[in-house]
């Protein structure tokens, strides 16, 4: 083993082998507000959804908007690691492991919010054994529930190998349960030409698959909005408007976990300057395309001013949301993109700041979808108004606190930067003559 | 002039009593209206969703008929715990025959009670009667249909777009066990 391959095993796995303080300190702080956001959750079920805003005028509210982000955040995996690897682009590799865990904690948070949002979860049996195929909320069970497994699979294929790395060098030391759960998930892995044909086949099945179906995802759960006809929701680009902006904030999801990684666990050779700045053209390139389609979103119905589209408007733009809109357009998408697109502020502080930006506006976008349409009035009485909670703030909080805490776990149990992969990039790039393996997805030589 | 005042006295005396009597006999009529029985049929048994025939027949005590009155139909249910009632189906008003009939449409599946009610007026009592209406049948009340009927296009597509994928999903598992299996 070469000193590059060495180092790079004793920096993905030291934090496997120990734990300090503040990963203590920071795990159980989130551990409290977590716990914290499911005591909410009791509470709410044990008096009704009378303890949130929502009433009969607006019915969705942050549960639906904290859905709808979670399943956005969650294309971060596919585009990073699906899209890069079928295209063959070699800085990928320190980036997709974290990519792959984004996608499926996100949809594990996600999914549980339509559920959260219903009240009484054995309704959702209902759903099952009644549901409709029409039903938009039909489809978006089917399709984010064959998301994450898809998406599972997807984490674990390229992980085998890792895994096998774990359980021969951190195996001989670690206790008797560490030991047989790198083993067991393994597989046996022995690297053997036809574990390399079954593993290769099985990834490149993935990463091809993955695509199509992770666009679906997003452009369903548009779908329950957009299969309305509420002023503001119905809007035949809802689909692509959703994939896009689901993207741009899964970019900056993953920036902004790259860079606490980055620090927590002195990866900063492995994730260099260079992959901030790829990511944050791209995540430049999206607020271009979000932009565009806000623009369309508000121009289209505004040049025709139906009644409802003309309240509406007005409510966003020079009403009681004129101050959230603002700022998200500011922050979300002019501030993000001059960082990227001025020199002096396009180094990692800057991305990582500017991805921040992002992720809390792409937040408010949802919510800006989500509840000032339902304020147009539908027959003839007062627009309703929604004012959040403590427990639907609580819920939120918690399951945010829940996703960076189940990264967090999961940062200590599985190695963070896919070691084979940077190992066959690395090599690749020294013998640059060398006939380069078949790699749809990076496969082994 | 003796003779003109006694007579104007009794003539005075006799209309009081007269309109007193009469009045009476007025209040005393109205106080006892003419009892009514009221029944009420069905076919044996309603079938889910289509409309049975219910018939009232409402006679006076004496088995006349009474034309005109207006007869509600009520079926009793509850909901949550402690609240339920009378739910209106429909009324109808008596033939000369004293038959008033309506159609109802039975929405549950399970043994209806249908109660008639005659809330009675100035002339007859009132009076109810009430019966069991066996409900057959289950199925979908409403159906919705497609805007365009496209050939070819419906949800079969989408169950095999969803069998492909989870088939490859198979797969793929099959080939992870097959990683397994070739460890040596």
């Amino acid at each position: 083993m070469n000193q590059f391959d060495a180092r790079l095993e004793k920096t993905v796995l030291d934090p496997l082998r120990s734990t300090g303080s503040t990963y203590r300190l920071v795990m159980l702080a989130l551990l409290g507000i977590a716990g914290w956001g499911f005591y909410a959750y009791t509470v709410q079920l044990r008096e009704g959804l009378a303890v949130t805003g929502m009433r009969d005028y607006i019915f969705w509210g942050l549960y639906i908007s904290n859905f709808v982000f979670f399943i956005g955040i969650s294309h971060a995996g596919t585009l990073i690691s699906a899209i890069l690897r079928v295209t063959q682009a070699g800085w990928r590799t320190p980036v997709t492991r974290m990519a792959e865990f984004i996608t499926v904690v996100a949809l594990s948070v996600g999914a549980l919010f339509p559920m959260i949002d219903l009240g009484r979860p054995d309704r959702v049996v209902g759903l099952v054994l009644h549901g409709r195929w029409q039903s938009p909320i039909v489809w978006d069970i089917l399709a984010i529930s064959t998301y994450l497994t898809g998406s599972a699979i997807y984490l674990f294929l390229p992980m085998i190998e890792d895994l096998a790395i774990c359980r021969d060098r951190l195996g001989p030391t670690a206790n008797p349960l560490k030991r047989n759960f790198y083993r067991l998930l393994s597989l046996g892995w022995r690297g053997t030409p036809k574990q390399k044909r079954y593993l290769h086949i099985a990834m490149g099945i993935m990463a091809i698959l993955i695509i199509p179906i992770a666009v679906s995802v997003h452009t369903v759960v548009s779908f329950i909005f957009a299969m309305q006809m509420r002023a503001g929701w119905n809007s035949t680009v809802y689909g692509v408007f959703f994939v896009a902006g689901a993207i741009f904030s899964g970019i900056a999801t993953i920036i902004i976990i790259m860079a606490v990684l980055r620090r927590a666990f002195h990866l900063e050779e492995y994730l260099t300057k260079k992959h901030f700045l790829y990511l944050g053209y791209l995540m430049g390139a999206f607020v271009l395309i979000i932009a565009y389609f806000n623009m369309l979103e508000f121009l289209v119905p505004g040049y025709k001013m139906e009644e409802g589209e003309k309240f509406l408007i007005h409510d966003l733009l020079a009403g009681s949301f004129a101050p959230l809109f603002w700022a998200y357009i500011v922050t979300g998408l002019a501030i993000p993109g001059l960082i990227i697109l001025l020199p002096w502020t396009r180094n990692i502080t800057g991305i990582v700041v500017a991805a921040v930006l992002v992720n809390i506006s792409m937040w408010v976008e949802r919510f800006l979808i989500v509840v000032p349409a339902q304020r147009v009035a539908q027959m003839p009485h007062e627009p309703g108004s929604y004012m959040p909670t403590w427990v639907e703030a609580s819920v939120v909080l918690g399951a945010m606190a829940g996703f960076a805490l189940i990264i967090g776990v999961f940062a200590k149990i599985f190695p963070v930067i896919s070691i084979w992969e940077v190992k066959e990039h690395q090599e690749q790039q020294q013998a640059p003559e060398a006939p380069s393996p078949q790699q749809v997805d990076s496969g082994h030589r | 002039m003796e003779i003109l005042k006694r007579s104007s006295l009794a003539l005075a005396i006799f209309i009081a009593v007269g309109t007193l009597l009469g009045g009476a006999a007025v209040a005393l009529a109205e106080g006892d209206p003419i009892g009514t029985q009221l029944s009420v049929d069905a076919p044996a048994a309603a079938t889910f969703g289509e409309p049975a025939r219910l018939v009232a027949l409402l006679r006076d005590e004496a088995g006349k008929p009474v034309e005109k009155a207006t007869v509600r139909f009520y079926s009793p249910v509850s909901f949550l715990a402690g609240a339920g009632g009378l739910m209106r189906l429909d009324e109808g008003i008596t033939d000369a025959d004293g038959v008033a009939t309506i159609h109802y449409a039975p929405t549950q599946t399970t043994e209806i009670r249908i109660v008639a009610k005659f809330d009675g007026d100035t002339r007859y009592a009132a009076s109810q009667a009430d019966m069991l209406l066996p409900v057959n049948g289950n199925h979908q009340l409403y159906e919705a249909e497609a805007g365009i009927r496209v050939p070819f296009v419906g949800k079969w597509w989408l169950v095999a777009v969803l069998s492909l994928i989870w088939g490859l999903y198979f797969l793929v598992v099959n080939l992870v066990l097959r990683v397994a299996l070739a460890r040596d």
